[in-house]
């Protein structure tokens, strides 16, 4: 059952939209979901003074699909902690999507702003667009970012992407800013374009695979020898299950890696990253 | 029933239920993952007297293991739940993990039980071990050795199988008994679910389950062999035979038994010198399945 929230007009101000996850619609009349608050600033509104709401609701979470059009940059926190059921958004959407997600699915058709899937645990982001800074980071203060489930995302990421990262997958098809995978501590990521400046800066554990081109790694990080990888085939492989359209040519099981590990600075140096040797050969010494 | 003009006995193999498990083995290239799976599966043919009944069930291409290298599927059998548990933790942490290059990821159906033997197995990595997943279904323990890094799923399923499938046939000589068995063993690692146990899949000393002497629980069975034919009265070596096969088959279900047994046939059969073919079994006492042969649908 689906239920299609069309944004009326761009709010002036933007507004915090927690409420719109299949668990909060489940088993609600349209007339219910309409009065769901959503906040405006220091303001109290309901969902219906910004969106016109139409379809079909469901009972259950897993049967709850929501639809969202418009352009939805001022809109924040969809889909957060969502917990099962799907959300669509057709366009471009504000900070927070997805944020402490629990499980579910949600598609972007367009861009999202920062900190989606900031702290999530479980569930599945796929966005076709770009996404801000702090893709499933942890917050200010908060010992741990991304904990659990997959995100891909077929455009480009901002800076300090997967801050505080402990379990999960994230893959990149284009390029990721800096300081990504700050402070990592587990989990896995796959970036098919550059990977940007001082990545993975105090990372202590987790994995990051670069396919594409890396100018730079953190002095911190030692050199750790250029070989196959059993495993890497593994990952590729998922990731092409998944999404096939990531890899722009075939990674043969023979392709060679290099390995580099640190943080050197870090009590714990576990943290490691395999870029391909044939575009990086310039950091294999 | 005759195929190509070989007679096919109107009888049925007998074959017994067995706990079983399924993994995937791949390596750096085709031969080394037939090698490593070979050396995995090895003193394993039946369990009268060995721990295990193992064998190459499958060869898969490249883009139908879980890290994109080719690969052998195995197949253990056990009597008993705990056996597998045992078996694997051997035979893994042996013959795999020693092979450079090779890893191993579980793929049993219908699982009834899991054992966390790579993570048992992973504990060799001495502390630089890392757990990765889950991820596609599977969480990878990796940890570093000399040829790279071994690759192992967390955990292993156990299934139960079905054990004791098997075709016994009548040749001329050595030759023709050869040449049709060895091309018989080929047709079944054709078919999905099943595989054969004995030494290059043939059986050169069929049993019967009783001797006379006590400490033995099973002994040759003369009535199958051609060298005994002059003297045991109700021989069942035909006059122009010297040289008796039997294939033994095991597999995941009772499906892919007779699928293998149906290939099997159908191959030996085109070679010279093969006098007719039959199966064994105690009767129908003791086996849970009946697989006839005139049922295989030849």
């Amino acid at each position: 059952m689906t239920v299609l929230l069309s944004l009326k007009q761009v709010p002036n101000i933007p507004i915090e939209a927690d409420s719109i996850t299949p668990t909060a619609f489940a088993g609600k009349t349209l007339a219910q979901i309409g009065k769901l608050v959503v906040m405006q600033g220091r303001n109290s509104c309901e969902l219906r003074e910004f969106f016109e709401i139409t379809g079909e609701s469901a009972d259950s979470v897993e049967e709850t699909e929501i639809v969202i059009r418009g352009d939805l940059r001022k809109v924040k926190q969809i889909g957060k902690g969502m917990n099962g059921g799907r959300i669509r958004i057709e366009g471009d959407v504000g900070m927070h999507l997805g944020a402490e997600m629990i499980a579910g699915r949600i598609t972007v058709t367009g861009s999202v702003d920062a900190y989606a899937g900031a702290e999530m645990s479980g569930g599945n982001i796929q966005i076709e667009g770009n996404a801000g800074d702090y893709l499933c980071a942890g917050y200010r203060g908060s010992p741990d970012g991304m904990k659990g489930g997959r995100v891909f995302i077929a455009g480009n990421v901002g800076n300090e992407m997967a801050l505080h990262m402990r379990k999960g997958f994230i893959a990149v098809k284009g390029n990721v800013g800096a300081m990504a995978a700050t402070r990592m501590k587990g989990g896995s990521i796959i970036v098919c374009g550059e990977l940007g400046p001082r990545a993975c800066i105090e990372a202590t554990k987790g994995m990051l695979f670069a396919l594409g081109k890396v100018s730079s790694l953190p002095p911190t990080f030692k050199y750790s020898g250029s070989s196959e990888r059993e495993f890497t085939g593994y990952y590729i492989r998922y990731l092409k299950s998944r999404r096939p359209d990531f890899l722009q040519s075939d990674i043969s099981p023979s392709e060679k890696w290099a390995k580099f590990i640190g943080d050197f600075a870090e009590a714990e140096s576990k943290m490691e990253i395999y870029t391909r040797l044939v575009l990086n050969s310039h950091l294999a010494s | 029933m005759e195929i190509n003009g070989v007679p096919i006995d109107d009888t049925f193999a007998e074959a017994f239920s067995m706990h079983m498990n399924r993994t995937i083995i791949t390596a750096y290239d085709e031969d080394w993952a037939r090698t490593t799976a070979l050396e995995t599966t090895g003193f394993a043919t039946s369990v009268i007297m060995t721990p295990s009944e193992a064998g190459i069930e499958y060869i898969l291409k490249p883009d139908e293991t879980p890290d994109g290298r080719p690969g052998v599927r195995v197949i253990f059998a056990t009597g008993s739940k705990d056996g597998i548990r045992e078996q694997l933790l051997a035979r893994l942490g042996q013959c795999v993990l020693t092979s450079p290059t090779a890893c191993a990821y579980d793929d049993t159906p219908d699982v009834a039980e899991t054992y966390p033997v790579g993570k048992m197995i992973a504990m060799f990595g001495d502390g630089h071990q890392v757990k990765k997943g889950p991820i596609d279904g599977r969480t990878l323990w990796l940890l570093p050795r000399m040829s790279g890094t071994f690759v192992i799923q967390e955990s292993f399923g156990r299934t139960k199988g079905v054990a004791g499938g098997n075709i016994i046939y009548f040749c001329k000589d050595v030759e023709s008994g050869m040449a049709s068995g060895k091309a018989g063993v080929k047709a079944i690692e054709k078919v999905e679910g099943a595989y054969t146990p004995f030494p290059g899949g043939l059986v050169g000393s069929g049993s019967k389950p009783s001797s006379r002497y006590k400490v033995l629980h099973a002994s040759t069975n003369e009535r199958y062999c051609p060298t005994m034919k002059g003297i045991v009265p109700d021989t069942f070596v035909p006059k122009d035979c010297d040289f008796v096969v039997e294939i033994v088959i095991n597999g995941l279900t009772e499906k892919a038994v007779a699928e293998a047994t149906k290939a099997a046939i159908l191959e030996v059969c085109k070679h010279p010198g093969v006098i007719r073919i039959s199966a064994g079994n105690f009767g129908g006492a003791l086996g849970k399945y009946k697989i006839h042969l005139h049922e295989l649908g030849l």
